[in-house]
């Protein structure tokens, strides 16, 4: 809670001390106006004095009810700069495995909607409430020392149950709140997978039923969180009870029996009872601030669990290496996505620097996932894998996805422009390098053909370009970074024979001297590799060069012979 | 939209929930009296006690008690009701706002913003849900209160008196809270937007981590973060600039308005008594009154808010049920007439002047280079877009005469870039046919090949595939998506590229399976790999938006254009590849 809050404790002490002068002008504004009643009483005007009093308390009460917000809300606005900063980087740690355990849809609710409650909670409430919490300890003195020692030693009883109910209060909204993040982090994963795969709901006539699922489940939440709602708004007619009885009635009936007694004079009787707005102030702050200060606390758990999950690839603070050679190696590496069902099991083959070796084998053979092993997205269950010679579990893994180029299986493109799109790769790029880079993908033409060419939006992960399209964007942003080993996964799945050729040849001609894993379906594609490694069911079969291969009968060799019965 | 009209529309739109909301106003109207009633009686007590009139303490102690129970009882009552119009709401606005981001679906969402939309609804919605539980009842007890009280003082007390404090009550009411709200309405709606971009470029940065982390675009993407944060930061700044200002003017109008009451009382002749009990109701008036500025800050935003709910609702869908749709066509015909088609803001179309027909039961298959229209012919088939010329058919009427369902369901489509829902495999399945039995889920994965890879997986078909399928394969992904367009049957069956990411061997064991289930069916194949189109009943062959070529597989070899171009070049790769 303290690591969260901490880059604004300064303006939230601030704000303490200034909604406690801020009381302390209040009441000594109603105290003036308890002398000035008390003058009137006896008979005499009220005493310029006691009027200058008065307009320097209300000046001063002004000034300071300013304050409070122009500190607190400016720290606020920073706090949540910097929550959110402290998030991503964190899901950054957490990195590829996010991908496939976490809903989109929660994290940036996470990033957004917790974060500002947090910021709100810290920044605007958590400092008045501290304060008002304490007010009435500072009101009571002042009814001691001006008014009467008595009243405010009795109503000094009540003070310890204000900090108490405030507990009991938060104890009792704490499950409604967290409840309620919960729902609506739910909610919004949905919503983020239902916008996103509209087309796909009316691709099937299921939008409306869709929606209407989506409403079921939201009304059920809504249902839980009243019943959860009309029991604990009891604590709050108790706490709203208690206090009226406790403060306004009791000073009422104090201020009338000690004047009777004769110990105070009516001025002080009359200030005594105008002071008990002070004295309940803290329970309207309570209530006002139900959905900010609950709210702000179930976010701030919220973020706390989140910043508090470990990576599953945990990184090491090393020195990247000096030197790095291009050659990769798998030494006996195993890998299992869930416990007991083993994807990867001890695969080893090596790739000199400058090689290119093709990857192949059926579906769902783990072929993606070797990749994903070599950059570090995921640690292996056993094994050792080298780069550079370096066993990539012992270098920085930033260092280890520089020195590879990827084109994914499922292009990424991010909401942009083509130019910001390519400039991920290589965000000093001249347009000159851009285009290169463009030409070795075999998209030039496309581009230079728009109205807009670079600056020509690619939509929400690349959907405004056909599919072809997209993943030639991808392969011209991994041109442009430029690195040594290339990992290619299915690169032109979705590309045209024509354009195919013309990459393959492109990147061969941009490859000389690259180290190259090339993960394919189509053979023509493999054709040129150096080597061929075979990944059946998570094992390598077999492996050597096209001829090799050729000479036996397996996978490769029957996929090459099929391929050729059908098309003759 | 000006704010009356906004605050109308969201009215309008609350009508269902006058009930509880009226209900809410009374209780918190008759909360707040008795809160100031409270001082007064206080007030009257001790005056009375001070007047030498000890036997009121106790009715007065007693009627406190009573008051103060009863303000409790009321302030429930005004909590819950409030809560339930405010979580009713929000309900109803999120899905209003699905139905009508639906009926606008593929063509105003695919490929937009997703992000900024999940900012509308989850969180602009969240702001408006203020306009009704904290703004309503708020603004009228601050006009319901003072009117009673300035009566309560005017007749009872000293006319003057309430003439003098009602200027105060209306500055800290209307006047303050009106000088800004120009500079808060801009500052609202650049929050409101900033927090929209935010959203978005969390999502991004969250769906494409991976690509984050393999080109090293982590620190850019924080410092474009930070910076979108800080233009969130300037408009938060600006508000709190406002607030403060407000809160100073408004405190000091309540403490001189306070001391104003106190004079004239005293220059009226007032007794010492009345000038307490009159200070003591003024003071308590302020409370309502003030509350008018709480809600301001953030009315503002429920406004702004609003606007951007609507921005995107109120856009009419591109393609609408025809007013009298005509019956489903009994064959599965498929027609292009003269198709000219262009996407919004692209100059050059995307497909021009097209024309075919298929046939019911033949099966056609589409080649041509990458961005040459295919999967657009499709889209059109859908009717996802209107043709700016031509007409599409389907069984030889036209889509757009067709009921949106009707059409749908007689398509079933394998889309280039399949989607699967974060849900269960089976979940996934039963998209196509939500009343699909387990037997009849095995069999369109057993066609798909798919089948026993699923049974493999510790939790078989409840095995959650995490979002757009990302804990299965690539090909694996594709095979549910065959799998999935199978189970629903349709006449008209669409692949569009549906197994290039699948090996050999796995796309001529779901080639056979299609061949035989296609039977009677229409089939349309798109594919690059031309070995899995040779044997349709004729290909056609697009370039740049045009059909240039149609014909058999022997027919368009004949001809020595574009296709015999294509096909030669394959047959060349895999001469290479055969050694
Ligand atoms: N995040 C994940 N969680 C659980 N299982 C996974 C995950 N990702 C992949 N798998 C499983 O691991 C196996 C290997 O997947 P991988 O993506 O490496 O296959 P592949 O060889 O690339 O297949 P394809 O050619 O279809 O792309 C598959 O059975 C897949 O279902
Ligand atoms: N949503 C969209 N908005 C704007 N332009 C689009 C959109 N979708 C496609 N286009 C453009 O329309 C043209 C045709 O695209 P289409 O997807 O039909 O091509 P395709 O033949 O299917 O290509 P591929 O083989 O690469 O999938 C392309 O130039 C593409 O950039
Ligand atoms: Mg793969
Ligand atoms: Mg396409």
């Amino acid at each position: 809670m303290e690591s969260l809050m901490r880059p604004i404790r300064g303006p939230v002490l601030l704000s303490v001390l200034g909604t406690w002068l801020q009381a302390l002008a209040t009441t000594a504004l109603l105290l003036l106006v308890g002398t000035a009643i008390g003058q009137i009483h006896r008979g005499g005007a009220p005493e310029t004095a006691v009027i200058a009093g008065l307009f320097a308390a209300a000046a001063a009460r002004a000034l300071l009810a300013a304050a409070v917000p122009a500190i607190t809300v400016r720290a606020g606005g920073r706090l949540e700069v910097g929550l959110r900063d402290r998030i991503y980087r964190h899901l950054l740690r957490l990195g590829a495995p996010l991908r496939s355990r976490e809903q989109t849809g929660r994290l940036v609710s996470t990033g957004t909607e917790a974060v500002e409650l947090v910021s709100t909670y810290y920044a605007t409430f958590l400092g008045p409430i501290l304060a008002s919490m304490t007010v009435p300890i500072l009101v009571l003195v002042a009814i001691g020392v001006f008014v009467d020692p008595w009243t405010a030693l009795i109503l000094a009883i009540v003070v310890p149950a204000i900090p108490l109910t405030v507990g009991v209060f938060q104890r009792g909204f704490a499950k409604v709140s967290d409840g309620y993040r919960d729902t609506a982090n739910h909610l919004a994963a949905r919503f983020l997978d239902a916008l996103q795969g509209l087309s796909t709901l009316k691709l099937f006539n299921q939008g409306t039923a869709h929606g209407r699922a989506l409403a079921r489940s939201s009304e059920e939440l809504r249902r839980a969180i009243m019943r959860l709602l009309a029991g604990n708004q009891v604590i709050l007619f108790v706490v709203d009870t208690v206090f009226s009885l406790g403060m306004i009635t009791t000073a009422t009936v104090l201020a009338m029996v000690r004047m009777r007694e004769g110990a105070i004079d009516a001025g002080e009787a009359v200030a005594l009872v105008l002071l008990t707005t002070q004295l309940v102030e803290p329970l309207d702050k309570v209530g006002q601030f139900f959905y900010v200060g609950m709210g702000g606390a179930a976010a701030a758990k919220e973020i706390r669990a989140q910043l508090a999950e470990k990576p599953a690839v945990a990184d090491t603070e090393t020195q990247a290496p000096e030197r790095a050679g291009s050659d990769v190696s798998f030494e006996g590496v195993s890998f299992a996505y869930l416990p007991d069902t083993p994807v990867l099991r001890e695969v080893g083959f090596t790739i000199a620097p400058g090689e290119k070796v093709a990857l192949v084998g059926p579906s769902g053979s783990g072929k993606t996932t070797v990749a994903a092993l070599l950059q570090r997205n995921l640690d292996p269950g056993g094994g050792v894998i080298r780069v550079g010679g370096h066993d990539i579990t012992s270098v920085p893994a930033a260092w280890v996805r520089e020195q590879i180029s990827v084109v994914a299986q499922s292009t990424y493109l991010f909401t942009g422009t083509l130019r910001d799109n390519l400039l991920v790769a290589a965000p000093d790029a001249d347009d000159e390098r851009l285009w290169d880079a463009l030409r070795t993908a075999n998209l030039d033409e496309f581009v230079r053909g728009l109205p807009d060419g670079l600056d020509t939006p690619t939509g929400e992960r690349g959907l405004m370009l056909s599919g072809g399209q997209a993943q030639r964007t991808a392969i011209a942003r991994a041109v442009l970074k430029d690195s040594p080993i290339l990992v290619l996964d299915e690169p032109t799945s979705n590309v045209d024979l024509e354009s195919e050729a013309a990459i393959l040849a492109a990147l061969d001609r941009l490859t000389v001297g690259r180290t190259v894993l090339m993960i394919a379906h189509r053979l023509s594609t493999v054709r040129d590799a150096d080597r061929i490694v075979v990944l059946e069911d998570g094992l390598v079969t077999e492996q050597g060069s096209h001829d090799e291969l050729m000479t036996g009968g397996g996978h490769y060799a029957r996929a090459v012979r099929r391929t050729e019965v059908e098309t003759r | 939209m000006t704010r009356t009209q906004i605050s109308l529309r969201l009215l309008h739109f609350g009508r269902p929930l006058m009930t509880p909301l009226a209900v809410s106003v009374t209780f918190r109207v008759l909360q707040m009296c008795l809160g100031i009633a409270l001082y007064g009686v206080g007030a009257w007590g001790v005056v009375h006690v001070a007047s030498g009139d000890p036997s009121v303490i106790v009715p007065v102690a007693v009627a406190m008690v009573v008051m103060a129970f009863a303000k409790g009882l009321f302030r429930y009552v005004e909590q819950y009701a409030g809560h339930y119009v405010a979580f009713k709401l929000l309900a109803m606005l999120r899905d209003d706002f699905y139905q009508r981001i639906e009926p606008q679906a593929p063509a105003g969402v695919e490929g937009t913003r997703t992000g900024d939309l999940l900012a509308r609804v989850m969180k602009d919605i969240d702001r408006i849900e203020v306009f009704y539980a904290h703004t309503i009842a708020p603004s009228l007890a601050a006009v319901i209160v003072p009117v009673i009280s300035l009566s309560v003082l005017g007749a009872g007390y000293s006319p003057v008196v309430a003439l003098v404090l009602a200027p105060f009550l209306l500055g800290v009411g209307v006047v303050v809270p009106w000088l800004s709200h120009r500079a808060a309405a801009t500052a609202a709606t650049d929050l409101r937007r900033a927090r929209g971009e935010i959203s978005q470029h969390l999502t991004d940065g969250v769906q494409g981590v991976r690509e984050v982390l393999a080109f090293g675009y982590g620190t850019r993407r924080l410092a474009e973060l930070e910076a979108l944060g800080s233009s969130g930061t300037s408009a938060i700044s600006r508000l709190g600039t406002l607030i403060s200002m407000r809160r100073g003017l408004n405190e000091f109008l309540v403490g001189a308005g306070v001391i104003t009451i106190l004079l004239t009382g005293w220059a009226q002749g007032l007794s010492w008594q009345d000038i307490a009990v009159t200070v003591a109701i003024g003071l308590a008036t302020f409370g309502p009154v003030l509350g008018v500025e709480e809600f301001m800050a953030d009315l503002e935003q429920a406004f702004a808010g609003a606007r951007r709910i609507w921005e995107i609702t109120d856009r009419p869908p591109l393609v609408t049920d025809p007013p009298a749709p005509e019956p489903r066509p009994a064959t599965a015909s498929i027609g292009f007439d003269s198709v000219t088609f262009a996407y919004p803001g692209q100059s050059p179309p995307a497909l021009s002047g097209v024309s075919f027909t298929v046939p019911a039961g033949s099966r056609y298959a589409v080649v041509g280079a990458s961005g040459s229209g295919k999967s657009t012919l499709v889209s059109l088939l859908l009717r996802f877009w209107e043709p700016q010329s031509g007409t599409v058919c389907v069984g030889g009427t036209p889509v757009d005469r067709l009921g949106l369902n009707d059409l749908r369901d007689l398509v079933a489509v394998v889309g280039q870039r399949t989607f699967l829902f974060n849900d269960t495999v089976a979940a996934n399945l039963r998209l196509a046919r939500p009343d699909a039995t387990q037997e009849q889920l095995e069999a369109v994965c057993r066609q798909a090949a798919l089948h026993d890879t699923i049974m493999e997986m510790p939790e078989g078909y409840d095995t959650v595939v995490g979002e757009m399928g990302e804990r299965l394969s690539g090909g694996q992904r594709q095979r549910l998506a065959i799998a999935r367009a199978l189970l629903k049957d349709a006449p008209i069956l669409v692949l569009d590229e549906a197994t290039s990411e699948l090996d050999v061997h796995t796309e001529a064991e779901i080639q056979r399976q299609i061949d035989d289930l296609a039977r009677g069916r229409t089939l349309l194949v798109i594919a690059h790999r031309l070995a899995t189109v040779t044997d349709a009943d004729r290909i056609l062959v697009m370039d740049r938006g045009r059909l240039v070529e149609q014909g058999t597989h022997r027919e368009l070899l004949a001809r020595q254009g574009a296709y015999a171009r294509l096909y030669a070049r394959q047959a060349d790769d895999l001469d290479r590849a055969a050694g």
